[in-house]
């Protein structure tokens, strides 16, 4: 005799219809925008016809027509992701060193990284921006990035039992050898996670481009999506600009409450 | 016999830390030495004059108290709403992950991208907000800082949510057998189950809010500028053109100090105590 089996699926008593409100809140403006950026023809603000017009525009830059998006575009990839290696170099051995060592003043040195992230991130932007650093925008971002992913990547590594190194250490297994080839990969989704999230800070961000306009090619391609005249072309950046964002959203979206919390779920 | 085991003492971690160091002094404690350098600087050396200036002065204050009502209004909404989105989110099945990248879009959006789409030249979504509700234009100060309130709530309730799903998944599925086998409700599953999960991830996700939520640059204004005469003593450069702004500034990391050390303890709290053993618990 079988006795019938719970309904496991139907149990948790999940509604529908505040997700889906929710998602269609998310949703619509982005949507407005994605529709106004193949808008060629204009009535007002309404397009009246489509076409893929505004994109070719976007990466044609014609000489001389005043939009070198292009330029900015290309710069804000290479400093978003040289942000993003540099800070995983400073953190992972810093985070290993908080994770794994008791040494002098390691809790005040800590905190200290707390309190330069939750800082306003304007504080930095508006000195890097005042030098003569014809690049300042991934300066003044590295000093948000390092120690976020420090404390996520803390985290990280704290969740790694102890008893993992201790294992290691008995059964001879050389330190350096250790970290590299057995303990960073087991944390190597959270350590892709943390440079995807610096990565996309540095894309997006616009602490130095907000202060001082023009300031570098880098800093143009995020700002400028807000200043472009052409309504339909501003949308076709804007758009653009999310695509990085989107795409690492499949691998981003189940992890990214881990990050956002600071490494602490 | 376990014997729990430790972190060693080992000074040499120092090494480990050091270049890290040295880059946030050179990145971040230089502008922050060079800011409270420039905010006692006066003509004739160091005064505290600019501080009393400031400290004096009524547009400081009526600053602060809408940065601190900003701040109150989108947390009192996002946190509840967070979580509330978070309960509800499909757990497994194809639509899970759907409905967790259509949540993580407005974080991965960028702020230039979320601008515009908020505010299209001339009148935008935000504009045509207002033309179909209130009577009153959108330099209205309450009526722009609705529209930051409402832009502040797409950009940032998937930050909550997010942080809250995430500890909602570190609940063992047998937790909610056996709440249905005792035939519990809905409400009482979130009480007893749900709730000392994420309460301290609550905590977390109310702090990062916070402190963001008090500097916030009224982002979709920024483009316009002078639109907007309030929010954030700090980051809205309108206000920090009739005030001194490495002044104004320095008192904002002054006000963060304090917040910063509260969070850091929220944020150890589980550190002190004793990891529970993996495995053990579920």
């Amino acid at each position: 005799m079988s006795q019938p089996k719970p309904d496991i699926a139907k149990h948790r008593e999940r509604g529908v219809i505040a997700p889906s409100l929710f998602a269609i809140f998310t949703c619509a403006p982005l949507l407005v925008l994605v529709s106004m950026s193949f808008g060629v023809a204009w009535d007002g603000l309404a397009p009246t016809r489509f076409g893929v017009d505004n994109y070719l525009t976007l990466f044609s830059t014609p000489e001389g027509d005043g939009y070198d998006w292009r330029d900015g575009f290309g710069a804000n990839a290479l400093a978003s992701i040289v942000v993003a290696i540099v800070t995983l170099l400073l953190a992972i051995p810093a985070a290993f060193a908080f994770a794994r060592f008791r040494f002098l003043g390691d809790r005040h040195l800590f905190f200290w990284l707390l309190v330069l992230l939750v800082l306003p991130g304007l504080i930095y932007g508006w000195f890097w921006s005042a030098t003569a650093l014809a690049w300042p925008r991934p300066v003044a971002q590295l000093a948000v990035t390092v120690p976020l992913a420090v404390w996520i990547l803390e985290g990280a590594m704290r969740r790694v039992p102890l008893e993992v190194d201790e294992t290691a250490r008995i059964d001879g297994i050389r330190p350096g050898f250790f970290v590299v080839r057995l303990f960073l990969p087991m944390i190597a989704a959270e350590i892709a996670l943390v440079g995807a999230v610096a990565f996309l800070f540095a894309w997006g961000d616009l602490s130095v481009a907000e202060i001082r306009e023009n300031v570098s090619v880098a800093a143009r391609a995020a700002g400028e999506v807000i200043r472009l005249d052409n309504p339909g072309l501003a949308a076709a950046a804007g758009v653009v600009m999310l695509v990085p964002g989107a795409i690492l959203l499949a691998f981003l979206a189940p992890r990214l409450g881990r990050a956002l919390s600071l490494g602490r779920v | 016999m376990r014997r729990s085991l430790e972190r060693h003492e080992n000074q040499k971690a120092w090494l480990l830390v050091a270049p890290a160091v040295l880059v946030m002094i050179m990145v971040a404690l230089v502008p922050l030495i060079d800011l409270i350098d420039q905010s006692i600087r006066a003509e004739g050396g160091a005064s505290p004059a600019q501080f009393i200036g400031t400290i004096n002065d009524p547009a400081f204050w009526q600053a602060v108290g809408w940065s601190a009502g900003f701040a109150a209004v989108c947390l009192l909404i996002e946190i509840p709403l967070g979580i509330w989105i978070a309960a509800n989110l499909p757990r497994r099945g194809p639509w899970a992950l759907v409905a967790l990248m259509i949540v993580a879009l407005p974080i991965v959006t960028p702020l230039g991208t979320a601008m515009f789409a908020w505010r299209l030249p001339e009148d935008g979504l935000a504009e045509a907000l207002i033309s179909a509700g209130v009577d009153a234009g959108i330099t209205q100060p309450i009526v722009a800082l609705a529209l930051s309130v409402l832009v502040d709530i797409w950009s940032w309730t998937s930050l909550v949510t997010l942080i809250i799903y995430a500890g909602l998944g570190t609940i063992p599925q047998r937790a909610y057998d056996m709440a249905r086998v005792d035939g519990a409700t809905r409400g009482q599953v979130f009480g007893s189950i749900e709730w000392p999960r994420i309460a301290h991830l609550v905590l977390i996700a109310a702090f990062v809010r916070l402190l963001a939520a008090l500097v916030t640059p009224a982002s979709i204004w920024s483009s316009g500028v002078d639109r907007l005469p309030l929010v954030s003593p700090c980051a809205h450069c309108s206000v920090l053109q009739t005030l001194s702004p490495p002044v104004v500034l320095t008192l904002t990391v002054l006000l963060y100090l304090p917040l910063a050390f509260i969070f850091f303890h929220v944020l150890t709290r589980g550190d002190l105590a004793p990891a529970p053993k993996p495995g053990r618990a579920r």
